[in-house]
Order: C-alpha cells, then sequence, then structure tokens
C-alpha cells in the first residue's frame, strides 16, 4: 500500500513563533506548491521541529512519546545527532524540503503495510474500515469554505431560509403536541450519530441515508455533501423513511441507511473544496429546518432549560434575536415561554434556538428541585439611560 | 464629547489593530510616543503604541474604541484606558503556544472591569491553527472555575461581520433588553 503522492502531506509545526510560523506556511504554499500544508498537531502525518529552537530536543523526545510513528523533520543549522530524524539544514530550500517529503511518504507508506498487515477488524457496524488520507487542494480552499462568517437572518430572511409557526397556547393541549417534533425521524438524528461514530472511531465516515451520501472528517470535524443548503433542506424535512423515490436534483432510491468507512484513494474525482462545511455549522442548519420553530420530543414547555455557554455564533447561521436569546438563556435557567414573553419575541425564535443549540449538545432541560424554583419571568425591560446608547450602537454595527 | 469606549486588548499580533480597522468608520490612527529621557543614556528607548477608532451614532455621538498596548510592561496604561469604558474585547491568537495562559492573563488584568461590564472573546487565526477549538476555552474557564460565561467567537479580525457580531454579543450580554435594530 502507498501513501497518494498527489496529496499533500499534513504538517504540524513545533517550535517556531508566530511569525516564523506565517512564514512558514507561505513558504509552503508559494515555494513548495502546497505539497505539504499545516494542521494540527492531532490531524498530523508529520512533524516538523526547529531543533534550534529552545527546547528543540526536548520537543523532539516530547513527539516521539506521543506520536511514535510519526515521521519528523528536523529544522537545523547542525546535524542532528539523532539518525531517525529527517533533517534539513537551514536556511531550508525548496528543493530540500521536497525531498524531505518524499522521504516521509516512503516512511508513511511503510507504516501502512506494516499496519495493515497487523490490523484487524472488530468494527460489525462498519463495512470495509480502512484509516484513509483526505484528499484536499490546499488548507486555505479547504478552510475558506469551512470558515465562513455567519449568516445573519433578519425576520424576513429567517422566514425563507427556516419557515416559520405562529405562536402555540401552551394551555391547548392539541397545540403543545403539535409544537414538538421527533428528530429522530429526520436526518438530523442520523447526521447526528454519524458524527458521533466517526470521532468516536477517529475515521472518514460517509452516510448513506436514501439521498446524497454526507462524508464526515472528523480529524478537521467537518463534513462534505455535494448539495446547496435549498436542496438539504428539502430533505431534511421529509421524515427520512418516507424516503422512495423523491428527486431532490440528486439520484436518489429507497435504500437501507448505512455508514461505511470512506477510501479516498478509491474514488475518482476530489471534493470541491466549496461543498466542506464545518460539522457544527451543518447540523445548526438541520436542526433549524427540521425543527421549524418547534422544539424536541421530550423537553416540556414548563420545564426550565439551560444553556452551557454561548454557540459559535461567528460561523452558525444567526436567527433574529439569537443575541439575545443566548443572553438569557445562559443565565438562571428559565422555561422556553418565560425566556419568549421575557424577550417579548415570537416563540419560534427561542424554540428554534433552544433545538439548535441541543443539537449541539449546548442546551437541555434542567431537572427542578420544586415547582417554587422558578418564577414568571417579567420583560427584561433596557436600562434606560446606557440602553439608548447601547441601542444606538447596535443599530450602527447593523448598517452593512 | 462622548466619553463612551470599546476597549480592544489581547496579546501582540492577535489583531487589535486589525478589528478596530473592521468597524471603525474613520481610519484607525495609531499612536507612538518615545520615552522622554532619550538623552540619558541609562534609560533605553520606549515606544508605546496604542490603537484608535471611533464609531459614529446617528445623533452625531461618537464612541470611542481603543486597543491597548499588547505588552505586558505597559499595563499600567490599561485602567487608564477602561475609565468610560463600556466593556471589553479580548481576541487570543490561535497560533500563539500557549493560549489559555495569554486568557488567564487577560482575564486577570482587567478582573476589575469586568466585574462592573462584560468581556466577550474573540479566538483569532484559527485558519491557522484549529487546536485548541472553541469548545476548549469553554472548558479552560470551567477548570479555572471562573465565573464568567462569555461570548467566545470564532472570529477573523479583517472581516467587519464577525467583529460586528462580536462586539454585539458584549451589548447584548450588558443587556438583552435592546431591540435588534
Amino acid at each position: 500500500m502507498v501513501v497518494d503522492d498527489t496529496e499533500a502531506l499534513k504538517l504540524s509545526v513545533h517550535g517556531m513563533d508566530d511569525r516564523s510560523i506565517n512564514t512558514f506556511y507561505l513558504f509552503l504554499q508559494e515555494l513548495c506548491q502546497n505539497e505539504g500544508v499545516l494542521v494540527s498537531d492531532q490531524s498530523a502525518q508529520v512533524s516538523v521541529i526547529d531543533l534550534d529552537a529552545m527546547h528543540g530536543g526536548d520537543i523532539v523526545a516530547q513527539q516521539k512519546k506521543v506520536y511514535p510513528h510519526r515521521p519528523i523533520i528536523a529544522l537545523s543549522l547542525a546535524t542532528p545527532k539523532e539518525q531517525d530524524l529527517i533533517h534539513v539544514r537551514k536556511p531550508i530550500q525548496a528543493s530540500e524540503m521536497l525531498a524531505a517529503f518524499t522521504k516521509v511518504r516512503q516512511v508513511l507508506s511503510r507504516n501502512l503495510n506494516l499496519e495493515s498487515e497487523n490490523k484487524s477488524d472488530g468494527d460489525s457496524d462498519i463495512d470495509s474500515p480502512i484509516v484513509v488520507q483526505r484528499n484536499i487542494k490546499s488548507l486555505s480552499q479547504v478552510h475558506k469554505a469551512a470558515h465562513t462568517t455567519a449568516m445573519q437572518l433578519d425576520e424576513q430572511a429567517y422566514s425563507s431560509f427556516v419557515g416559520g409557526v405562529r405562536d402555540i397556547d401552551p394551555s391547548d393541549p392539541e397545540q403543545v403536541e403539535l409544537a414538538h417534533y421527533d428528530s429522530q425521524k429526520y436526518l438530523q438524528a442520523y447526521v447526528q450519530s454519524a458524527m458521533k461514530l466517526a470521532v468516536s472511531k477517529n475515521r472518514i465516515l460517509r452516510l448513506h441515508c436514501g439521498w446524497k451520501p454526507i462524508t464526515i472528517f472528523p480529524h478537521a470535524r467537518e463534513v462534505w455533501v455535494d448539495s446547496d443548503d435549498k436542496q438539504l433542506r428539502a430533505f431534511c424535512v421529509v421524515p427520512i423513511k418516507s424516503v422512495s423515490a423523491i428527486d431532490v436534483g440528486g439520484t436518489c432510491k429507497a435504500s437501507k441507511i448505512r455508514v461505511t468507512s470512506v477510501d479516498l484513494s478509491q474514488e475518482s474525482g476530489s471534493h470541491d473544496p466549496s461543498r466542506f462545511q464545518s460539522m457544527d455549522a451543518l447540523l445548526w442548519k438541520l436542526a433549524l429546518w427540521t425543527s421549524n420553530g418547534r422544539i424536541p420530543a421530550g423537553v416540556r414547555l414548563d420545564q426550565p432549560v439551560f444553556l452551557r455557554h454561548w454557540p459559535n455564533l461567528s460561523r452558525l447561521v444567526v436567527i433574529p434575536h439569537a443575541l439575545r436569546i443566548a443572553s438569557v438563556m445562559v443565565g438562571q435557567p428559565k422555561t422556553l415561554l418565560e425566556i419568549a414573553n421575557a424577550l417579548q419575541i415570537p416563540q419560534q425564535y427561542v424554540f428554534s434556538f433552544f433545538s439548535a443549540a441541543w443539537a449541539l449538545g449546548l442546551a437541555g432541560p434542567v431537572k427542578r428541585q420544586s415547582d417554587g424554583l422558578v418564577h414568571a419571568a417579567t420583560a427584561i425591560p433596557a436600562h434606560k439611560e446606557q440602553g439608548g446608547l447601547l441601542q444606538r450602537i447596535i443599530s450602527r454595527l447593523r448598517i452593512k | 464629547m462622548s466619553a463612551y469606549k470599546i476597549i480592544f486588548t489581547g496579546p501582540v499580533g492577535a489583531g487589535k489593530t486589525t478589528a478596530i480597522e473592521s468597524i471603525s468608520d474613520e481610519p484607525p490612527v495609531r499612536t507612538d510616543e518615545s520615552a522622554s529621557d532619550m538623552a540619558k543614556d541609562r534609560k533605553p528607548a520606549t515606544t508605546v503604541a496604542m490603537d484608535y477608532g471611533v464609531l459614529h451614532l446617528d445623533d452625531g455621538e461618537r464612541i470611542h474604541l481603543y486597543g491597548t498596548p499588547g505588552q505586558e510592561r505597559f499595563d499600567f496604561m490599561w485602567d487608564i484606558l477602561t475609565i468610560g469604558g463600556i466593556g471589553l474585547v479580548l481576541l487570543l491568537d490561535n497560533t500563539r503556544p500557549d493560549p489559555f495562559k495569554d486568557m488567564r492573563f487577560f482575564l486577570e488584568s482587567f478582573e476589575k472591569f469586568i466585574g462592573s461590564t462584560k468581556v466577550v472573546i474573540g479566538v483569532t487565526r484559527m485558519d491557522l491553527s484549529q487546536s485548541p477549538g472553541i469548545e476548549d476555552y469553554h472548558l479552560q474557564l470551567n477548570k479555572l472555575g471562573s465565573s464568567l460565561n462569555p461570548p467566545i467567537f470564532e472570529v477573523d479580525a479583517r472581516v467587519r461581520t464577525d467583529i460586528s457580531l462580536l462586539v454585539q454579543s458584549l451589548l447584548f450580554s450588558l443587556d438583552p433588553g435592546l431591540k435588534e435594530a
């Protein structure tokens, strides 16, 4: 088995300050034709260590301890004593770095061959489990796709993006029932499970659910799906077991829902970088669409809820009043209806926010010790003096 | 003239100047002052740099945006700068060797100011270094036993919408009763 030499090597860097890292990044991009890309230590295939840095030797020892099979490229003025390091002499030349990369690939291929000889498959819920490499053109391209700034929706845009429901009367049991949805019936739940599995197995997995497959890259916490938001939304609001031959712009047929392992080296073509997105961003959107202004089954309207911490809203779809809802929800537990009343906003925004945060594992109902703990929330008045000023700042910031 | 200000702080290179530039209505000013005792050979040269921007509100009022000097040796200025401050925007560079240490340092340094206002945290350069992740910052705050539970967002200091959202989250943290414009 050989490591695909058309794929960029994933490098983690050590012993460099931030300016050096930036310079090295540009060096890889401009002079090394993106043969190597910078990633986190956890995701790297090879460690690049500035041996001349203070404690350079300690860094090498530590890397060997944590990643005993990972090749190390050592950058230094003098030849290192250790024979097992791949040395690149300073000042670094592109040709020498590329030669080092070739040596790294040979080492990785040897390691893969050894691994496949020793490997035993104990997973019954995944087909053909093989650890694979990710096929990306360059880190900057992917992360441009993945790390887009949040889309901030006003009420009209929310309606187009998510849909909408009216406020419910909590004293009407029928309306209360309609305000709930069972996420287990929808794509959202399957994606959540597949993501959990990918992260726990630390393998790239593909979810097949009768529509376009969703590929999960747990190392980078990203997903790839060949679909735009319109198509995704159309599919995720349909109960999954009802999917038969719905045409949502791709080939689709009724099939058993399954998760498979992915061997990118066996696949033709590369992944369009613009279709990558972060796991959280996708799950958040799926939850917003699936919820459509409702709350997950099992969460009572009279039950106070918590928000562990603010979601990373700069990388998520920001629905109307999200910032206000988050600000209230991270405080004392309140029921969802109390939050809507206190902020004087339609319930659907609170319900949607809660459902999306719940999907990310950030929110949930609390168990209260007595019914006396929670008091009816009154509207939250803006502090008049500073409130006028803060309001004007908000207005200024929101002008595009 | 309004004395209200929003303070941007963080270690050197975290993106304070860039962030102020992203939302300022005027090109940011960088103020430099040299030590006055240059004539004395015993005193080394000292340069102080501070960033300044401004938001023009619709009624003519101005909100000052101050970036603190990032070098720790200028921390005596931080108390002066925070007078009249509405809140604190802490920017952390995710490519630095120990961003958690940076976070602890700045939260402790501005503890009194944060106690009477609020803080939000923007983590920059996550495109260059994904680790630690945003969840890790929240876990670190928990580990410290901090009662703070601020918004922590991944931001690109060059992107106006990122910095705008961060500052908005500061304002809504101060007062959720504010209306969305």
